[in-house]
């Protein structure tokens, strides 16, 4: 008999069974879907905040690499007369120390001018016996490369 | 409002329009779900997943379908990765799942309901969801058709053909 229920429930054209849907369902889709929308946002903003970041980074870099590989290089010498102790160059109260090339009989210094411009110089010279400085300015032996 | 109106809304970024959508379509989602994975925790997190997707890709929806066919391609898609997760198409039917399903013949005992189901889990996916469709939820054979793109008639000779197949998967048992 109950056998025959279950063939005449699957020989009917009408609905068999439905499923028993929990009370709070939409409710907790729309909350779940508004949760993930709102975390894709937060990702998203990290992701534009990242990538200009690191593009501002890299902006910087490359400034700063082409700035150095383009600044101007500039070779000071001073000739080397055998009286003085040291020569230093010059420029807005800082003294640079000269190299003393003794087969070519010159004092030297190379110098990367940030940007093409005009710029003083001046020679600081420290002779013996007594610690004298003469003061030389002007463009002596100044060399751009 | 009719549901391409609240379609067209919802595309155009109406979230509240989205929502009625939900609220639409949510307990169909719902009893596609529970139907294959027969576990009410995974039959919500499915129906979350689909109206997600439903919600990204509803600016792809061509209107000239109807609206239920696509969310059965989608609910389709996400049931086959449901599966890939667990690793199995078949699930137990257990007394559990049938007493969260309302018969409409209440003379069934809990035993022919498991029968009834576990029955129904031995015909093909295609099989599976025609009677889905039907005999829940009550859709004409022109709206199964449409889902499934096949003819009416093409419909009307599968959905005999599942039945008879579950008949005698019927038999069998009780043989």
């Amino acid at each position: 008999m109950k056998e025959n229920s279950l063939f005449e429930l699957v020989n009917r054209e009408n609905k068999w069974f439905s499923v028993k849907v929990p009370l709070d369902l939409e409710k907790k889709v729309v909350a779940s879907i508004e949760d993930k929308i709102y975390r894709n946002l937060i990702i998203l903003k990290r992701l534009r905040f990242i990538s200009v970041a690191s593009l501002s980074i890299m902006t910087c870099f490359v400034v700063l690499f082409f700035a150095f590989h383009n600044r101007t290089k500039m070779v000071f010498v001073y000739p080397h007369s055998g009286n003085e102790k040291r020569v230093y160059l010059s420029r807005n109260n800082e003294k640079i120390p000269m190299v003393l090339d003794e087969e070519k009989g010159l004092w030297t210094v190379v110098i990367h001018a940030p940007h093409k411009s005009i710029y003083d110089y001046e020679f600081i010279v420290e002779e013996l016996p007594e610690e004298s400085v003469d003061v030389t300015t002007g463009d002596v032996g100044v060399k751009e490369e | 409002m009719d549901e391409k109106e609240l379609i067209r809304k919802a595309k155009n970024g109406d979230f509240e329009a989205f929502k009625k959508l939900v609220s639409c379509y949510n307990k169909q989602c719902f009893s596609f779900a529970y139907y294959h994975l027969k576990n009410r925790a995974d039959a919500e997190d499915f129906v979350q997943e689909v109206f997600y997707r439903v919600f990204l890709y509803l600016k792809r929806y061509d209107e000239k379908r109807k609206f239920f066919s696509w969310l059965y391609a989608i609910e389709r898609n996400v049931l086959m990765t449901f599966f890939k997760k667990k690793k199995k198409k078949q699930l137990e039917v257990e007394e559990v799942f049938v007493e969260n399903i309302v018969f409409y013949d209440e003379k069934l005992n809990i035993e022919d309901r498991v029968a009834l189901f576990k029955a129904i889990e031995n015909l093909n996916e295609m099989e599976k969801d025609l009677i889905f469709l039907k005999y829940n939820e009550d859709l004409s054979i022109k709206d199964i058709a449409e889902a499934f793109h096949l003819s009416e008639e093409n419909v009307k000779v599968k959905l005999f053909r599942a039945k008879e197949r579950l008949l005698n998967l019927l038999k069998e048992r009780r043989v």
